[in-house]
């Protein structure tokens, strides 16, 4: 068993055809997240604070409150299940060029973790440094 | 698709905590290398305390990760490993829905 720094995170790194500001037109705007990061998405408007509900065709929810957005770099948010079923999350988006694409990097960690390491994270303390919001990959 | 997600995957949420801590995982190492273990010995080879060591074992316990078995005069703790399973559980469910959302994504990319 390995147990280390930001346990409980789920990361996941992908290259994708495309450049980062095509690719962030398929983030920027809730329609376009329409289709790929939820099938149903219901928010007015990507900007921090915002609040909204995901849904999917198996019936699962995730009420929604978004807390940065940087254009063409970086969009994170919040997420809980409704429902109590699963744990509440904070999910970071992280868009850089990269020689076929962009790379996409997601990182999803469920608040009470980022609660428990608090100031530890680079820069869940604010964005001042410019970093990323969650623990680096 | 993957499967749906259960109530263990709320559970989760605990054991991450627990294990936030960097002590705790010591400690949490030490009783995954043997069957049982006091706080006393677990206080004379951690730099921490034995109050400290009986607050951690007690945050291990809330998360389903220790039992506490009365040996005589003494306490003695066992590792419940259960709990880490539905942790590891959830971080691949959710894992293989990024999976899926991915996909999507890079679909619709190389369709425009």
């Amino acid at each position: 068993m390995r147990l280390q720094e930001g346990l409980g995170a789920v990361r996941r790194e992908r290259v994708l055809p495309a450049d980062r500001e095509a690719t962030w037109e398929l983030l920027a705007d809730p329609g376009a997240l329409e289709g790929w990061l939820a099938d149903e998405v219901e928010l007015e408007e990507l900007a921090e604070g915002a609040e909204g509900v995901f849904r999917w065709r198996d019936g699962a929810e995730r009420r929604v409150v978004v807390e940065e957005v940087e254009d063409a770099r970086r969009l994170a948010f919040r997420w809980e299940d409704p429902r109590g079923d699963e744990p509440d999350t904070l999910v970071e988006l992280t868009l850089d060029d990269h020689e076929d694409g962009t790379l996409l990097r997601v990182v999803e960690l469920p608040l009470v973790v980022l609660h428990a390491y608090g100031a530890e994270l680079p820069v869940a303390a604010g964005g001042a440094g410019g970093g990323p919001l969650l623990v680096a990959a | 698709m993957t499967p749906p997600a259960t109530t263990d995957d709320a559970a989760a949420g605990a054991v991450f905590t627990a294990l936030a801590d960097p002590t705790r995982r010591r400690i949490v190492r030490a009783l995954a290398e043997r069957d049982t273990v006091t706080a006393s010995s677990l206080a004379g080879e951690l730099p921490v305390s034995r109050q400290a060591v009986a607050k951690h074992l007690a945050a291990l316990r809330a998360a389903g990760l220790a039992v506490a078995e009365p040996a005589g005069r003494e306490t003695r703790y066992r590792l419940t490993p259960a709990p880490f399973t539905d942790a590891m559980a959830w971080m691949a469910h959710a894992g293989a829905r990024w999976d899926d959302r991915l996909a999507r994504l890079e679909r619709r990319l190389a369709e425009r």
